[in-house]
């Protein structure tokens, strides 16, 4: 099957993906009717019941429920947080497909910075993180304020998360960028469809229609010192150790290939290791294929190419 | 008839009607999104208005494009209607060359690099190469189907694929 066709039938009227939304909205209907075969009289009871539950607990959160700040955390998967006065999750919104197989529900309650941590701990599990292979990865945090009378909470927020995540000693070997966005520009990215750290992103550089990734982006050396000096953007840098490389080197070296070079370099002080560790990926994929992992078993699942798009 | 033998016999007409329904859909609406929802709701409808009732549908393909073309209709009385049309008059000009080699070049990305780019596209150029792609249809079917000439579904084809391997830069 051709990629294009493969492509269109898995996103136009995926016949798998409609089913199941049909399935849905059959139960649905099916309860929807037996509900209707009730007398009159439980109906009205267990509206009158209903509102009162509703009721109460409009009046016990209605402080809290108040949505001050969004969090969008965008690897792929990408995920938005809505977060109240107090820093609590209320709402969680998966932004593709990818982000509906993480157990996003599970971030509801817990405080801004923990379901981030948690978002990046999930998608390390799912395999969207792979710290032992030699791709860069990114994790966007972008923080936007909602709460048109007041800045504040959302900056402390924001301040917070660049905290956690420094010091966050339990992380997977990421690159973290974390960024502020204007509530205009949230808006725009839902409309056109597209993960608000990448919106923010390829705001910052001049492109033809083309969407650069958070990867893309910063492997451009000018890009990642600009705004690294400027704007800080880049709290915490990934460290492909160095271990890492030699391992790599190890087996291709299992395998009789070459790498005497390549080794003097890893061994040399001073040595560009972003620069080496992009020419030992070349030559792994030369070798073996870009799906072969360092551990023989193939790419992690779930590891994609690019950030997804919402509504996937 | 017991549930589920009304959910094996659902699962059995989606299967066989899905790809003639789904082709019906798509082209009489102007989004994907809007074909989603009257798709979704002609099969429940199969469900909830003939099979759990224990009507008899002796032709199903034929019955859920009539309850599609409902559907669709209704839509439109509510609906703006958007009509996706063909501006470019230099299409004789400006058909490029051959697509063969573009086709084998975008094999080897990722569907979703691939569908990022096709999402940014105009609705017309998104259609034919649905068209093409994903219900295998021939250029004077497209055509035909979409009341265009021939010559410019071609054009616009050539060209969806080359903007392909470019913004890919392969």
């Amino acid at each position: 099957m051709t990629k294009l066709k493969s492509t269109f039938e898995e996103n136009v009227l995926n016949q798998g993906e409609l089913l199941e939304s049909i399935q849905t909205k059959i139960t649905a209907k099916s309860r929807k009717n037996k509900i209707r075969k009730f007398s009159t009289i439980a109906v009205s009871l267990l509206a009158v019941f209903a509102l009162g539950i509703t009721m109460m607990q409009m009046g016990a959160f209605t402080k809290e429920a108040k949505i001050v700040s969004i969090v969008a955390v965008d690897i792929n998967p990408s995920i938005e947080l809505s977060v109240d006065a107090n820093s609590v999750v209320v709402k969680v919104k998966p932004m593709n497909q990818d982000a509906r197989s993480l157990d996003y529900k599970s971030l509801v309650g817990l405080s801004a910075e923990e379901a981030t941590l948690k978002i990046i701990e999930m998608a390390t599990e799912a395999g969207f993180i792979d710290p032992e292979d030699l791709e860069e990865d990114y994790v966007l945090v972008t923080t936007v304020n909602v709460d048109d009378e007041d800045e504040e909470e959302t900056e402390e927020l924001n301040e917070r998360l660049k905290d956690i995540i420094e010091n966050g000693g339990e992380l997977p070997d990421v690159n973290v960028v974390v960024m502020k966005a204007e509530k205009i520009a949230w808006f725009e990215a839902n409309d056109k469809k597209v993960p608000l750290g990448m919106y923010v992103i390829n705001g910052m550089v001049q492109h033809d229609g083309v969407w650069y990734t958070a990867g893309e982006f910063f492997s451009n050396p000018e890009n990642k010192k600009n705004y690294e000096k400027k704007n800080e953007l880049l709290v915490r840098k990934a460290d492909k150790t160095i271990g890492l490389l030699d391992r790599f080197l190890d087996r291709l070296e299992g395998d009789d290939i070459d790498v005497a070079a390549l080794r003097t370099r890893l061994e040399t002080e001073g040595e560009d290791l972003d620069a080496l560790r992009l020419d030992i990926k070349a030559l792994w994929e030369a070798t073996y294929g870009e799906e072969e992992g360092i551990n023989g078993n193939g790419k992690p699942k779930g590891k994609p190419e690019n950030p997804g798009n919402p509504n996937d | 008839m017991k549930k589920h033998e009304i959910d094996a016999l659902f699962n059995e007409i989606y299967r066989s009607t899905y790809p003639a329904v789904s082709r019906y859909v798509f082209f009489k609406m102007d989004k994907i999104d809007e074909s989603k929802d009257i798709l979704q709701n002609v099969y429940v409808d199969l469900y909830h208005d003939a099979l759990i009732k224990g009507k008899k549908i002796d032709e199903p393909e034929a019955y859920l494009i009539k309850i599609a073309q409902n559907k669709i209709a209704n839509h439109y009385k509510k609906a703006k209607r958007i009509v996706v049309q063909d501006t470019d008059e230099d299409w004789v000009q400006n058909i490029p060359e051959d697509s063969d080699s573009a086709l084998q070049a975008i094999q080897h990305a990722t569907s979703d690099e691939i569908w990022g780019i096709i999402e940014e596209m105009d609705e017309l150029d998104k259609k034919i190469l649905i068209a093409r792609f994903r219900y295998e249809m021939t250029f004077p079917e497209i055509a035909e189907t979409m009341a265009i000439k021939e010559e410019k579904i071609k054009a616009r084809y050539y060209r969806s694929i080359k903007k392909i391997q470019k913004s890919l830069n392969i």
